[in-house]
């Protein structure tokens, strides 16, 4: 952003914010100005451990410290509602964990307004269309994801039930923005009908999105296609079109969600990409032009005691950014959702299917009864392979928990999983990671305010027999005690232990894995609404996800501190 | 009230906090090399030299993507020839060598340069010219976008013709460099000169999308700096009109195949921006 328009937006919210101050003067009978915000800080302090592999970024090796913090404000006011954000990054290895970023400044601003039936917003503007398959704008602070859209936004509502907008504008970055223009539209609305136990709903909608790239980007591109062979080259588009169409029926203890999005042949980049170079063939990434869709539909059925939800999902080269050479989780202009189940545990979160944007054939079945507010039974299914039908994962889990009134409840459960690590982590030849995981919580509480908790779980995998040892890592244990002395107090400590090191374990000078102990104890305070947190972590590497996007994540070892304020 | 009755939870906490992380890894200290102004430099042998770049890819061993991206570096190269100039810097957390590897090729120049570029979000991933262009956040650039900053950086008047003058004792490995550069118009400064040592086709361990390759030729794999890692500063009284002129002296490693050593000699500006001029490379033993 330009330093003339900082001011501005500063000199026009500082105008707001004083405008209560100055209300005796003006002696207006309005309604009275709204003020919130919220203030989120986490700081690190590494320290160096080179045998977990937390070493060799700056943090370990040098800086030692970093944080990051995020205090947003809103104004409400005469029917405006402004937003600021200030971001800062002192040190931080949030972007890139392998790396250290330091920047601060405005990293949101917006302007809405409502004049009857039509609503303008100015500014950075968070947004979606139905799933979020063609477009969603979101910010995803774990893992560093802030697809704002700069531009402009304009909805009218048609009648009650159905409303219409529209918005333009480029993704931003950082501090800055992509140059490749956004824009778009969508149609959503609500419709009723029958009495009783007849009653429905319905909420369709549709939506529509183009991307056109610049000059500069288009050129870069051409670029690169120009070192491909005859065989591998195209002519490439400057604009994407995107389109969904999606609707909800509600009925009864029935709902059913269905979603068509097709996109029009768009440049993107295939990992596993074949081409042929005056070295021969290669695989690696590669830029391709192909059309794209996305099927996705989720059907849910709740009455008393019982719960299911069914979902699946077909992708076909729905890989949609604001530049093709985007990588990872930068420049996504869409969402799409994940269709493998949420895991909380420890251990059995470890290995977490990322959402496949090339090719992707995904199920889920989601069983949950309960009896008698006793008894909870959930058991579930999740499975993706690819449009090969080549597996990537594979999920059963079932759990079951009873409860004793309010003094103590245990849950005991079992989770099995396929999970295809070479695609998922691009390690070529590895085998498909099997495990095996069992696992309990235990609540019990002494009275209102006293309660602890024990987790435990255990993880075992199969054998690599090309590699001679346990898979990736091998096999695991986990404990956790967590006592909480409510309202304020919680305290945990956990320990994470490689009972049994597979063959991607570190090893000692002898190729022996180490049995590795990863502790971490936990402090949080709770005061209103802010929470406080102090965190002595021992962290192997893994993936992390958030919703359906991960990255992989080194070795953390260090302090951490969090602090999280409402206002 | 708050933080009163939180006082000690806070305290120790912070002192916790700031005691715990006291260890750091020190920056690496090289002391200047030799470097004697020289006489006569002779610019007919570049005269005709054109704009020349420099990539310095980052990459490892243990890197299944690498080997693509460094074909990807040979199909630049098979375009552009000379003019482009590729470093290749094993360093980060996939350079780590194989058990069975012959060498190790991680170095504390690269990891320094590692850490002067800048970690990359992922690889295989290069840096051109050290120039962060427009619309990008970092100086390390993923493969699909090379190609084009490549040519962008080649459509750059020249500032500079660098000459390469390397002088091999081959009985002690003392390695003397000339190094001139004869700029188009009066130079501003400061500027530095960076030498580096690279050796070319090492077969040795690579991950590839096939498995572990045993003998897999490693091009253009960085071995060490003469002088400085991120170049030695030109002094003004090295200049002579537009022509600066200096001899650096070091000794080469017995282990390093001799007849595929190259010199590669950077020409950047030391302003508080890395940016590189120009660059040029001379085989060791032609």
């Amino acid at each position: 952003m330009q330093n003339t328009a900082k001011i501005a937006i500063l000199h026009i919210f500082i105008i707001f914010l004083t405008w209560p101050l100055t209300a005796p003067l003006r002696a207006q009978e309005l309604p009275a100005p709204v003020i919130s915000g919220n203030l989120q800080l986490n700081a690190n302090v590494f320290i160096r451990d080179s045998v977990i592999g937390a070493a060799n970024i700056p943090q370990y090796d040098r800086q030692l410290f970093g944080a990051e913090s995020w205090l947003d404000l809103n104004y409400s006011h005469r029917g405006f509602d402004f937003g600021l954000r200030f971001d800062l990054y002192n040190n931080s290895n949030l972007l890139n964990p392998n790396d250290s970023y330091s920047a601060e400044g405005i990293g949101r601003w917006f302007i809405q307004k409502k004049i009857d039936k039509l609503g303008l917003a100015v500014g950075y503007l968070y947004d979606q269309l139905g799933s979020g398959i063609i477009f969603r704008a979101y910010e995803e602070r774990p893992l560093a994801i802030d697809n704002a859209l700069i531009g402009l936004k304009l909805t009218y509502a048609l009648g009650a039930d159905w409303e219409i907008k529209a918005f333009t504008g480029r993704q931003k970055r950082l501090f800055d923005r992509y140059a490749p223009v956004i824009k778009g539209f969508g149609l959503e609305g609500f419709v009723a009908g029958g009495e009783g136990e007849d009653a429905w709903s319905m909420a369709p909608g549709l939506g529509f999105v183009n991307r056109t790239y610049d000059d500069a980007t288009m050129n870069n591109i051409v670029s690169t296609l120009n070192t491909y062979t005859a065989d591998d080259i195209f002519v490439p588009k400057y604009n994407a079109y995107a389109f969904t169409v999606y609707n909800t029926v509600s009925s009864g203890p029935f709902s059913w969600y269905l979603e068509a999005a097709f996109k029009s042949r768009d440049i993107l980049v295939d990992p596993f990409g074949e081409f042929e170079t005056s070295g021969g063939a290669i695989v690696g990434e590669k830029l391709i032009q192909e059309a794209g869709s996305v099927l996705y539909t989720s059907l849910s059925y709740a009455a008393k005691g019982l719960g299911i939800t069914l979902e699946a999902k077909r992708t076909g080269y729905f890989d949609f950014r604001t530049r093709p050479q985007e990588q990872l989780n930068l420049g996504i202009i869409n969402f799409l959702p994940p269709l493998t189940r949420i895991n909380t545990y420890r251990l059995t979160s470890r290995y977490a299917a990322n959402t496949q944007f090339i090719g992707e054939l995904a199920f889920l079945a989601d069983l949950r009864y309960s009896l008698k507010r006793k008894w909870f039974f959930a058991l579930s299914y999740s499975q993706m392979t690819d449009l090969d039908n080549a597996l990537l994962y594979r999920e059963w889990q079932g759990n079951v928990q009873y409860k004793n009134g309010s003094k103590w409840s245990l849950l005991a459960g079992l989770q099995t999983q396929v999970y295809n690590q070479a695609v998922f982590e691009f390690k070529p030849g590895v085998p498909n990671v099997q495990t095996l995981i069992p696992y309990a919580d235990f609540l019990y509480r002494f009275d209102r305010k006293k309660s602890i908790r024990l987790e435990t779980q255990a993880m075992l995998v199969g054998d690599d027999a090309k590699a001679g040892g346990k898979q990736d890592y091998g096999n695991w244990l986990f404990g956790l005690a967590e006592f909480t002395l409510a309202p304020h107090w919680s305290f945990a400590v956990a320990d994470m232990y490689n009972v049994q090191p597979g063959v991607a374990a570190p090893m000692d000078a002898n190729g022996e894995g180490l049995k590795i102990h990863y502790p971490r104890v936990d402090v949080y305070y709770n005061y209103k609404s802010s929470r406080l947190s102090l965190s002595y972590i021992k962290q192997v590497a893994g993936i992390v996800c958030a919703g359906g996007i991960c990255r992989l994540e080194p070795a953390f070892s260090g302090f951490r501190f969090t602090l999280n304020s409402s206002f | 009230m708050f933080l009163m009755r939180n006082t000690i939870f806070l305290a120790l906490g912070l002192t916790t906090l700031l005691l715990s992380g006291c260890t750091e890894i020190p920056p690496l200290v090289t002391p200047a090399v030799p470097q004697e102004s020289c006489e006569n430099p002779d610019p007919t042998r570049v005269s005709g030299q054109q704009t020349q770049v420099l990539v310095e890819e980052f990459t490892g061993v243990q890197c299944v993507n690498c080997p693509a991206g460094s074909q990807a570096l040979e199909e630049l190269a098979a375009i552009h020839g000379e003019r482009l100039v590729v470093v290749s810097i094993h360093s980060g957390f996939f350079a780590d060598p194989y058990p069975e590897s012959n060498y190790d090729f991680q170095t504390p120049e690269g990891d320094q340069l590692a850490s002067l570029l800048g970690s990359p979000l992922g690889y295989p991933t290069a840096v051109i010219n050290r120039r962060k262009f427009a619309g990008e956040s970092r100086l390390q650039l993923g493969r699909n976008k090379w190609a084009g900053y490549v040519a962008e950086e080649l459509a750059r008047p020249r500032v500079a013709a660098l000459d390469i003058i390397p002088l091999l004792d081959f009985q002690t490995l003392d390695l003397e460099v000339r190094v001139s550069a004869f700029f188009d118009a009066s130079p501003t400064l400061p500027l530095k000169i960076s030498l580096f040592i690279t050796e070319d086709g090492i077969a040795d361990w690579q991950k590839t999308p096939d498995g572990d390759v045993p003998d897999y030729l490693h091009r253009h794999v960085f071995r060490t700096a003469i002088g400085p890692y991120n170049g030695s500063e030109i002094k003004s009284e090295a200049l002579a009109g537009n022509v600066y002129c200096a001899e650096f002296s070091t000794k080469i490693s017995p282990d390093w195949n001799r007849d595929k050593l190259y010199l590669i000699a950077i020409l950047s500006r030391a302003d508080g921006d890395l940016e590189v001029l120009q660059a040029g490379e001379q085989k060791i033993i032609p």
